[in-house]
Order: C-alpha cells, then structure tokens, then sequence
C-alpha cells in the first residue's frame, strides 16, 4: 500500500561530518541525531528531479539531519531516519498540497534545481529566489537495483509525523570522499552553521531511473 | 505514535541492504524493540557469511588451526592467517610451562583489584620486565589492551580538555575519550595538516592520539609529522603501539623508536595480545605518571587483576623476545616475501606496510562468498566489511606471524589467487 508514488529520473544524495551540538541546533529536542563518531553528526543533502507525480514534473532539495529511527514492536527497520529541516521544490503545487497532512519545512519560493552529469560524475546547482543556494558534486560508482527504506520525521507547531519512504531504482554509492559541497550564503539555511560542516563527502549516492514511494504517514 | 503499518515482505530491501549499523540506533518506548528487526536481519545474514566470525577454534592458534565451520558444523584443519600471534610466541613449550606452573602454585585468577589484594609478585616482575623492554622507568599492567586506552586516557583527561584522535582510532581510543568527557575532535587519517588545522586556536590541556599501526589498514603511523604538529601547539601525544611494540625499531620497542622518537613520547601504550599472543595491556613511562594512573585508572582499579599464570606466561614470552631479536628479523623477512608474492600475483594490499596486510576485495556483495571458498580450501582468514571499513572497501585481513614458513605462505598465496581470480578481483 502506497499513499503516493514519484518516478524520478536522477538524484543526488550527500552526506557529511556536522558536529553534534550543530545538528542538535537544527532538530526537534525530541529526536536524537546519529553519530558517526563520537561528537559528530550526519548532515545529509539531497536532490531529486521527479519527472513523474500526482503534481507533475518537479525537482526538490531536502537538507536534513540523520537521526535515530523510531522503532516499535513489530515494525520494519528503516535503514535510515532523517529529519529534514529545509525543503524546496521547483513547484508551489507540491508545497500546498503536501504541508497541511505533512508539516515539512519547506521554503516557500519556487527553487532552481539545475542538474547536469559530467565524466563519472553529477553535479547539483540550486537557486532559490533567484540568489545561489548550494552546488553539489558527486561522484559515481558502480551502478545496481537497490530498494532504500528511509523514515522521515517532520514536527511542526500542531504535532509531528512520520513517513516511511522507498526508494527503488537505479543506485550507487561510495564513500571516497572525492565530491564537495559548497553551500552559499542563503535564508533557506540559515539555521544550518556552513562553517562547521566538515570536509568531504562522508557517503555519495547517485540515483537513476527510479520510483520513490511514500508508503505510510502516521502522526507523531 | 501510532505504529507503521509492517510492509509486505517482498517490498523490504533484502538482508544485504542493512548491515550492524542499521540497528544501532533506535528510539521508542522499549529497549527491546530493536530485537525484532535485528533478529530477523541476523537469521539471513548469518548463514549468507556472518558465521565466519567467531567459529569456534579447538587448537592452539599456531600456524594450523582446526576450526569448527560456523554453518556446517564440521571441524576443519585450516592455515591459520588470521590470528595476531605475530612473533608466534603463545605456544611456545616455555610460555606454556611458566603459565602452568604459575597455575600450580597461584590457582586460577588473582582474586583481587590490582590496587587492593589482586597484585602478585609475577605482576610486578611482568611489569619491571615490560618497563625495562620499552627503556623507561616503569610500567602499569591493564586486564586488556582495551582497557588500557580507556583506562589511561580517562585518568588523564577531563572535561574542558581536548582529544585530537586520529579518525581511524582503535575503539577503545574513542571510548576512552568518551569516558574523559573532554572535546573529542577527529583529524584525518595520518593527516598532519588536519591535524594542525583542528589544533589551530584550542586553548587548554590537548592530547594528540595516534596508532603505531593501524589495524585494518596495515600503515604506519606518519609519526615524525604528527608530533612536530602536536609539539608546535603545546599539545601531548600517546601512541597506542598495540600492533608494533615487539616488533619495530631496533630493539623492538615500536614505531616510536623505528623513527627515533621513543623519548619525544609522552605516553606509550601497548598491549600483550598481538605480539605475544597473550592478553593484557600496558602504559609506560615515568615513575610519577605510573603511580597517578594506578590511581586513576578506573578500568584497572575496579576489575580483576591479570590472571597470575597469564601473568607468568607473559614473563616468559617477554624474556624470549629478550634473548631471541631473531624472531623479528623472521617476521620482517616473512613479511617482505609475502609482499613480494602478493605483488607478483597482481594481490591488493591497500597501504600496508606491516604485518598486517588487507588483502582488498573492495566488492561488499562478494566477500562473504569469497571468504567462505578461501576458508572451504584450507585458509583461515575473517572477511572485514562495512561499516568497520568504508563502504565498497572490504577486505580479508592477513596478519603474518614469524611462525610461518615459506611453505605456509606460498600455500596462501596459492588459495588467495586462485580465489580472487575466479571471482574477478585480481588478474
């Protein structure tokens, strides 16, 4: 049972070192942020340009904190949690339509997603309001069929929720260090302290050809 | 919350998709909530290659071993490269002898903390023996090398301190900073211009934490540039010398006095579990630091003291490794041919420059299989995968001992190809 599917044709996700009290600083007190190491929290970029969806065609950028997955007898594992705490999207469509059922973060002027790939690698260029954003280059590995299971928290001022997500398509990952991530000065990051996010990529995952999922939102 | 409706079963990503860190974290309402899914994972994972670990060994680790097969059942006689025991000395008829006789005389355990009635006359002398090995006034005995790092480090640090560790730092490092409860900073590995940037403008105490070698890796610690690093901004350093004492530098102290450093070092940190195949761990240094960690050490002073006939047989492998430098000169010598095989044979071994070598599979899906066809003709070695090594940067882990001959190598190396050239990761 599926509440909505997106079919996208790339994405991007990077992960990186962000100390702990900074990624404290960006989510909810009630959600615990994981550690790479000790001391050190997960921030995690991530863009999409979903060609297929119940609002047509858009692209989005997600800025999030990974965090602890909210597990309950019986339940499926996520691999993963994330608390996003800037989200944007090309389309105002999605915004509307989304944020009464799902209190995301989002930013609410349309972005700029300019994706492009070059020799092994692909890069993001987003612009919001017309003003630079982020640029964001990854490189590639060796591509496989992967299924992600992901739970995605969002807690806004009447209540939270949480989202499990499937990501199916094409997909590689590495953990090289080779890609980069230069955030510029921007409003829709302004919670996010850029001086402190640290070196390169942690992990860098490239999506293709692929179908995303949202499967259940239960309310916090 | 409400609870997430379970999914179907075919739409879950398979067991190859989750890995232990999946199952670490987990919030919620019971503490046993993470079972469920973690029991279901390791029922796939375990027999797909997660019973290679810890199958249950019924010999000595020397160079041959017989192994029970953790899927099958079945006992095997397999070429042991997976054991530290680098200079082959846990087995030896005198260590044996010196352990039994210790049981004879002491009886089983030491009955006691360290600092109260748990310290034996053998506990001193092993220490006396150890101190005068690495060239230094005296020396204090951990339960294990684990202990040691989290012993020393938290009786040294504080909170408003701050610990530069290097980000591949054995765990008991980082538990031992944690313990501390100072800033806990990561450098790059063996990156000294990381290092000086994340020196850069800390104030206060600062402890600098480097390995001799690094254990999954095989390198050597980039020691001259890290300690001029931590030298210029007032900071002090502890090598943890965990797989190197007993086998580098001229006498075998460590990595320390193969650069020529052993007096620039503040704190030496070893363990008896590598090199001697023991168990146990150690600090040395100067007399007033020795007694302040014998105080403050809280991992020694509220556990059991070191078995008195573990002691004993330490003593005696101690006093072998005195009277016999030529084992090193046979491990070294092992090692360089080993290298040389590995070269020849197109055999990956990442950064090693020890004894410790990473045969690289760099392929997460496949090493599992790989490691159970190595292990099913003859070769007893662990797989090392993610997340204890970088995604996509698995690998089997070789540790040479001056045990082995050149037969035994040759008969690896002969398994270890044939392997990856079947699989596809070597030519």
């Amino acid at each position: 049972m599926s509440l909505a599917s997106f079919r996208y044709s790339r994405g991007l996700t990077g992960t990186f070192e962000l100390p702990t009290e900074a990624a404290k600083r960006l989510v909810h007190p009630s959600v615990e942020p994981v550690e790479v190491h000790h001391g050190t929290s997960v921030l995690v970029v991530s863009a999409f340009d979903f060609t297929e969806s119940p609002f047509g065609p858009y692209g989005e950028l997600v800025l999030a904190v990974l965090v602890a997955p909210f597990v309950r007898h019986g339940q499926v594992m996520p691999q993963a949690a994330l608390y996003p705490f800037a989200v944007g999207t090309t389309n105002a469509a999605i915004r509307q339509m989304v944020l009464p059922q799902w209190p995301l973060p989002y930013w609410q002027e349309d972005l700029v997603c300019d994706f492009s790939a070059g020799e092994g690698q692909r890069k993001v260029v987003v612009t919001a309001g017309g003003a630079p954003s982020l640029e964001m280059t990854l490189y590639e590995h060796e591509w496989a069929e992967e299924t992600q299971l992901h739970q995605v928290f969002a807690i806004g001022p009447s209540g939270g929720s949480a989202a499990l997500i499937t990501t199916r398509g094409q997909y590689s990952d590495h953990e090289d260090g080779r890609g980069d991530l230069k955030l510029h000065p921007h409003p829709m990051h302004k919670g996010l302290d850029v001086a402190a996010i640290e070196g390169p990529p942690l992990r860098e995952a490239c999506m293709a050809q692929g179908v995303r999922t949202i499967d259940s939102l239960v309310s916090l | 919350m409400e609870a997430v409706e379970p999914r179907d079963e075919e739409q879950r990503p398979v067991f190859s998709g989750y890995d232990y860190s999946n199952f670490y974290y987990g919030a919620g309402d019971d503490v046993l909530n993470l079972l469920d899914p973690f029991r279901e994972w390791y029922n796939e994972a375990r027999p797909a290659g997660y019973y290679l670990y810890a199958e249950a060994m019924s010999s000595a680790p020397t160079t041959r071993v017989r192994v029970r097969n953790g899927k099958t059942g079945r006992e095997q006689d397999l070429l042991n490269l997976a054991s530290y025991n680098y200079l082959g000395i846990s087995y030896r008829p005198e260590v044996k002898e010196a352990a039994i006789k210790a049981v004879e005389r002491y009886g089983l355990g030491s009955s006691g903390s360290p600092i109260l009635s748990g310290t034996f006359d053998v506990h001193i002398e092993l220490a006396d023996a150890i101190a005068r090995f690495k060239d230094k006034a005296a020396a204090i005995l951990f339960p294990t090398g684990y202990s040691a790092n989290v012993g020393f480090i938290s009786a040294m640090m504080r909170p408003g301190d701050t610990i530069l560790l290097d980000q591949y730092a054995h765990a008991s490092v980082v538990d031992g900073a944690i313990l501390a409860k100072s800033k806990t900073i990561f450098f790059r590995h063996n990156n000294p211009l990381d290092l000086e940037r994340k020196l850069s403008g800390v104030k206060g105490k600062k402890l600098v934490v480097v390995e001799g070698v690094y254990s999954m890796d095989g390198d050597v610690c980039a020691l001259p540039e890290l300690l001029e690093v931590t030298r210029r901004h007032g900071a002090r350093i502890l090598i943890d010398e965990a797989h190197s004492t007993f086998l580098f530098g001229p006498n075998g102290r460590g990595v320390a006095e193969h650069f020529g450093l052993d007096k620039e070092i503040d704190f030496h940190l070893g363990t008896f579990s590598k090199s001697l195949g023991g168990q146990g761990g150690f600090v040395c240094g100067r007399r007033d630091l020795i007694d302040y960690v014998s105080g403050f050490g809280r991992s020694r002073f509220f556990s059991c003291n070191l078995a008195p006939a573990l002691a004993a047989g330490l003593l005696a492998g101690v006093r072998i490794l005195e009277r016999e430098p030529q084992l090193r000169a046979k491990l070294w010598s092992n090692v360089a041919y080993l290298r040389r095989r590995f070269a020849e044979e197109d055999i990956d071994i990442g950064k090693s420059t020890s004894q410790v070598m990473p045969v690289m599979v760099n392929n997460d899906a496949k090493v599992f299989a790989i490691a159970e066809k190595i292990q099913d003709r003859g070769l007893y070695l662990q797989p090392v995968t993610y997340p204890a090594v970088p995604k996509h940067r698995s690998r089997l882990r070789v540790s040479v001992s001056a045990a082995h001959t050149e037969a035994d190598l040759e008969e690896a190396v002969g398994v270890l190809s044939g392997v990856l050239r079947e699989e596809g990761i070597c030519r």
